[in-house]
């Protein structure tokens, strides 16, 4: 097989390899789920892009990364993206040592991409730049000295575009560059004036151009909003090691050039040698595949694709993926309880997940951040409380400016609650994005009274939101729902809501006082938790003589469960701790359990964070 | 050479013709056109930026004739949006200064069917307004903040800068910026959270202090630069917010304790009087330019939130002796029960004659109130009245020129959630005209444009500290200031009398 064949199926098949990944395994559509991109064709979007040194990049970044909500879309676009820097990167090498089978090597820079891309903490535009960078070295390459001195005048132009990060990995490629070709006085006087153009653009920026700090000005790699959460952006290893693939494989490659012409030997009669290339480049492929499968972070995919169903409210698919998830984490438990309401069955399996930071995973504003506020609104809005919905989106909007989830909302809470010329300035905004013209053009009807009143939906919101004012008490929920009942007693997730509260807070005196509003709604039966609690108020009552609950009706087997918990219990002596291993068994999905397990005091690992982050 | 020259010549003419067009034949309408933003009917400065706007009336082709006293301009559209060639507009206005403007606005309707609507009729005022407005851009969000920072306008241009944006600072907050006399070169701002203190600015010197002692509740918070340009009046307050649930009202911030005291920057000293130190709400001090008289606002002492609706401020006046320490007694110049509303934002015109203020059914910060609209006291006559320039959204903050002749003040008419910022002129009998939107070279700037003007303050010319300066500066630690040995009361709300034998780490 010529080299050139043998370059054009090995490339195929990587390209080929990373499509099916990315389309079947990884799913770019959820990277677009987790960083919602949006592009809008806007001045003050525009502008906000070309404040800072690599806001451009950021742009162009957005730009396709808005394509992605499709996942064949994404897949296309992600893995051209990747098979470019390999190909660039291949470039690179061949114009530094006329090398042409090296084709393994230039797959390294790409398993660390894969590695990275596979914690879906990490946006396209780092991939991007790396890419531009790749691409600018190349130039740089293929330059003669005139040129080269004539990029040197053109770094600051750079700068601006990619930002100081990237711009210092291209100053580095630039030094490796020269180190792998020949050692002389310019390969050090070039790279040297590239670093001081390097740092003189970044402190003339932080110091006369832009309002942004050193650090930002020198190092800056994606907007500071993406390290906090939910996106948890971090430099780790694996992301030092990726920069420095580049330059210390440039240089090694020199070293090995440099071995292989003093042992140089007949290779055409030696299997080894013929066949070397071939076997080192499936294995290769090989790798590539192994890292693509082993590094996954499959609990962090299922987390974003948990959120993504509950978004497309595909609820029972989220209560499978739930069952799935390892580790602990309170937007998948919020999502789960969202789900089960939704389902039908809070308050039959509200116990059936854990609940180790209480009421806290029902309600995720007690304690207010950016970053939980939009999924906080949904709640909100799914609950008709419409206001707080509003208030929540606006809060999100402060750290993910641009945001559509957030603009789409507030078009939403603003129309029904009468504000048009709110709701119009959102859309309009929308309007301007090639993604979101269509919701917009869609939902333009919301700006006229007739037409949205005719929307089933939105009806319903109208009937459902607070009609009298009161303030929202977003540390205390179960205040809202009380409200939310006052103003229309249908409203059977506020009722829902505020009894899941209840029991998480173990306050069997506020169900009691409460659990004769269920009969407004169209259960079959009493919800079984709520019977539980029931059972547990009735035998306290009885004891200290406090009024007992009245026509509540306690299925049988529900009693029976209660009196084998308490033979349990007494079996144990009364130590309730003693008997929780017999317990968990039987009743490990009761309120009965919750209570005697801890009960409301688990909130309080979460009241204890430090970190706004730490969710 | 001949050739190249006719050519020219040829293609000059035919641009001219082309943007001097005249319209033979057209109809008349006898209505003004609608225009956005309404700059109809406004007296505007002699030295405002092009007034640009979009007419928002169905058509082919546009054509507005500026016309004052033989100046003319001509600005052709396709899309209906105007924008003002600068250098002609200035000219222009220099032309009109003191007298009245006309704008023809011609519409093209169909194929050689051109419509003339009404005259537009705007005046030229003789008094300038002052060069820059400074103001606060921050979202529309309501507790959490990210992107901040304190930006620059030239109304005289479109320029737009920043003074600092807390991009610098840690995405710290930073609010209350304030000028001595309009003087740029006067200037404080608090920090809050990371890289707390209060910025002091005065002829390129930077300080950071804590304003904050033991002896008072907060560090100062609303502040009321003494005309001399060495004291400060601060309020001290203890401020919560509450969202309401209904859909007609958004956010009310209230305070559950408020004191005033007085920082001498020359001393680095906070004092305070148990006379504005009470169980009552006292709050937004202002001074009068004669530098003695001190307004205020005051409400009665806060119990709880269940009768928040109820919480109305009076307008106080007091005295204050910078060289002697001494004050005077507390004094109400129109009270909630008077007006029926409550009064904030108090602020003395700069040659004493007037003062503007906000009334809202309740509370003091009125920039999510709807019923909040401008009022004007005539202090020598002792009589108030609403100001004309009010809407039926809010209308708040606002802050006099260094002449008193021009305002300006925060206002959401536009769209009911982002402030804008409103400029109006007020003559002799202080009588208000039409405010017009600040101008923006897009006349279409603010459709999607989300980020609310916040506390606008106009000074006489540029902000001159740089950034770097001030962030240089924010990183240090701040020198705090000490409480007056002399005063034996705290600003705790409440005037509580401090034991003699307290220690009092900062004298």
């Amino acid at each position: 097989m010529s080299n050139k064949k043998a370059h054009l199926v090995f490339f195929t098949a990587v390209y080929i390899l990373l499509f099916l990944y990315l389309l079947f395994i990884s799913k770019p559509s959820l990277l677009y789920f987790q960083f919602q991109p949006a592009f809008y064709f806007d001045t003050h979007f525009l502008s906000g892009l070309l404040i800072y040194p690599g806001g451009l990049a950021d742009g162009l970044s957005l730009f396709f990364f808005q394509f992605f909500y499709q996942n064949f879309v994404g897949s296309l676009l992600l893995a051209s993206l990747l098979l470019g820097i390999v190909l660039v990167f291949q470039a690179q090498i061949r114009i530094l040592f006329q090398e042409k089978t090296a084709f393994y090597v230039t797959l390294i820079p790409l398993y660390f991409l894969i590695l990275l891309y596979n914690d879906y903490n990490m946006p396209l535009v780092v991939a991007l730049k790396f890419f531009l960078v790749l691409l600018a070295a190349v130039f740089y390459s293929r330059s003669g000295n005139v040129i080269r001195i004539a990029l040197l005048c053109g770094l600051p132009v750079l700068y601006w575009i990619i930002g100081g990060w990237f711009c210092l990995f291209f100053v580095i490629i630039v030094l490796a560059v020269h180190l792998s070709t020949r050692t002389s006085l310019i390969s050090f006087l070039l790279p040297a004036l590239f670093f001081l153009t390097y740092c003189l653009s970044a402190f003339i920026s932080a110091r006369f151009i832009f309002q942004i700090s050193l650090k930002e000005a020198f190092l800056y790699i994606i907007p500071p909003k993406f390290y906090y959460e939910p996106i948890l952006f971090k430099i780790t290893p694996q992301f030092f090691a990726l920069f420095l693939s580049v330059p210390l494989l440039l240089l090694l490659w020199r070293i090995k050039i440099n071995i292989s012409k003093k042992f140089k030997r007949s290779e055409k009669s030696n299997f080894i040698f013929l066949y070397a290339p071939i076997i080192t480049n499936i294995f290769a492929v090989l790798v590539l595949c192994s890292i693509m499968l082993l590094s996954l972070n499959r609990d962090e995919k299922r987390k974003i694709y948990i959120s993504e169903l509950a978004a497309t409210a595909q609820w029972d698919k989220v209560l499978a993926e739930a069952k799935r998830v390892s580790a602990y984490d309170r937007i998948v438990e919020f999502q789960t309880n969202r789900a089960m309401c939704f389902a039908g069955c809070l308050l039959d399996s509200l116990f059936c997940i854990e609940h180790p930071v209480g009421v806290d995973g029902l309600f995720l504003d007690r304690i207010i951040a950016s970053q939980i506020a939009m999924i906080a609104s949904d709640l909100y809005f799914d609950l008709a409380h419409i206001n707080a919905a509003q208030v929540m989106a606006y809060e999100y909007l402060t750290k993910f400016s641009y945001d559509p989830r957030a603009f789409k909302r507030l078009v939403l809470t603003n129309a029904i609650n009468g504000q048009f010329s709110k709701a119009e300035k959102f859309l309009n905004l929308l309007q301007k994005s090639i993604v979101h013209k269509s919701w917009a053009k869609q939902h333009a009807f919301l700006l006229n009274e007739e037409k949205l009143l005719a929307d089933p939906a939105i009806r319903e919101k109208r009937e459902f939101m607070a009609k009298r004012d009161f303030f929202l008490h977003s540390k205390s929920p179960n205040l809202d729902m009380l409200a939310l009942l006052e103003s229309n007693n249908h409203n059977k997730m506020a009722f829902e809501y505020l009894m899941a509260y209840y029991l998480l807070e173990c306050k069997l005196g506020n169900v009691a006082a409460h659990l004769s509003m269920f009969k407004e709604f169209d259960y079959p039966s009493i919800p079984r938790h709520l019977q539980e609690a029931a059972i547990m108020y009735q035998s306290g009552a009885r004891r200290i003589g406090s009024e007992l609950i009245a026509d509540f009706p306690v299925q049988v087997f529900v009693l029976n469960n209660f009196r084998q918990l308490n033979r349990i219990i007494a079996k144990n002596k009364y130590d309730a701790q003693k008997a929780m291993q017999f317990l968990k068994p039987e009743f490990g999905d009761t309120f009965w359990y919750y209570l005697i397990s801890g009960g409301a005091e688990r909130n309080d690992a979460l009241k204890q964070r430090k970190v706004e982050s730490l969710y | 050479m001949k050739i190249k020259k006719h050519f020219v010549l040829v293609l000059g003419m035919l641009i001219h013709l082309s943007c001097t067009f005249t319209i033979p034949d057209y109809g008349t309408v006898s209505q003004q056109p609608t225009i956005d933003p309404d700059y109809r009917d406004i007296l505007l400065p002699p030295n405002i930026a092009p007034l640009n706007f979009i007419i928002k009336e169905e058509g082919e082709a546009y054509k507005v004739i500026f016309s004052a006293d033989q100046k003319r301009i001509e600005v052709n559209s396709r899309n209906g949006t105007i924008q003002i060639p600068i250098k002609k507009w200035r000219k222009f206005l220099k032309a009109a200064s003191g007298a009245s403007c006309t704008l023809d606005i011609f519409v093209k309707k169909g194929r050689n069917h051109w419509e003339k609507y009404k005259t537009i009729t705007n005046r030229v005022a003789s008094q300038p307004i002052d060069s820059h407005v400074v103001f606060r851009l921050i979202n529309p969000g309501y507790v959490l903040w990210w992107d901040l920072g304190i930006y620059q306008r030239d109304l005289t241009t479109f320029r737009q800068s920043a003074v600092l944006s807390n991009r610098l600072t840690k995405q710290n907050c930073m609010n209350c910026h304030a000028f001595c006399l309009n003087n740029p070169n006067s200037m404080m701002l608090h920090m809050r959270a990371q890289l707390g203190g209060t910025m002091l600015i005065q002829n390129g010197e930077i300080k950071k202090m804590n304003t904050g002692t033991p002896y008072t509740m907060s560090a100062g918070v609303y502040p009321a630069w003494h005309p001399g340009g060495k004291h400060i009046a601060f309020s001290v307050n203890k401020i919560f917010q509450n969202f309401h649930a209904h859909a007609d009202k958004s956010t009310y911030v209230y305070d559950t304790a408020s004191d005033l005291v007085i920082y001498d920057i020359e001393k680095n000293q906070i004092t305070t009087s148990p006379k504005v130190s009470t169980k009552r709400l006292e709050n937004l001090p202002t001074w009068d330019p004669n530098g003695k008289d001190l307004y205020f606002i005051s409400a009665p002492e806060f119990v709880n939130n269940s009768g928040y609706d109820t919480i109305r401020y009076d307008l106080m006046r007091t005295t204050y002796d910078i060289n002697t320490n001494e004050w005077g007694k507390v004094r109400p110049v129109l009270t909630a029960e008077a007006t029926g509303q409550s009064i904030t934002f108090p602020k003395v015109s700069p040659k004493g004659r007037f003062l503007m203020f906000t009334m809202s059914e309740h509370g003091y910060f009125t920039i999510y109130t709807r019923s909040s609209d401008l009022w004007l006291y005539d202090l020598t006559q002792n009589h108030y009245r609403k100001l004309e320039v009010n809407s039926d959204d809010v209308d708040s903050y606002h802050s006099w020129s260094s002449d008193g002749k021009w305002f300006v003040f925060a206002s959401k008419r536009k769209d009911g959630l982002c402030a804008r910022l409103y400029f109006s002129y007020l003559d002799e009998q202080g009588h208000a005209s039409k405010p017009f939107l600040l101008p923006q070279k897009n006349p279409r700037y603010y459709e999607t444009y989300l980020l609310n003007y916040n506390v606008p303050e106009l000074i006489t010319g540029p902000v001159r500290a740089g950034h770097w300066d001030i962030a240089q500066r924010a990183y240090l630690d701040p020198t705090p200031a000490a409480f007056d040995s002399t005063v034996q009361v705290d600003a705790l709300s409440g005037a509580t009398r401090i034991k003699p034998d307290e220690s009092r780490p900062y004298l």
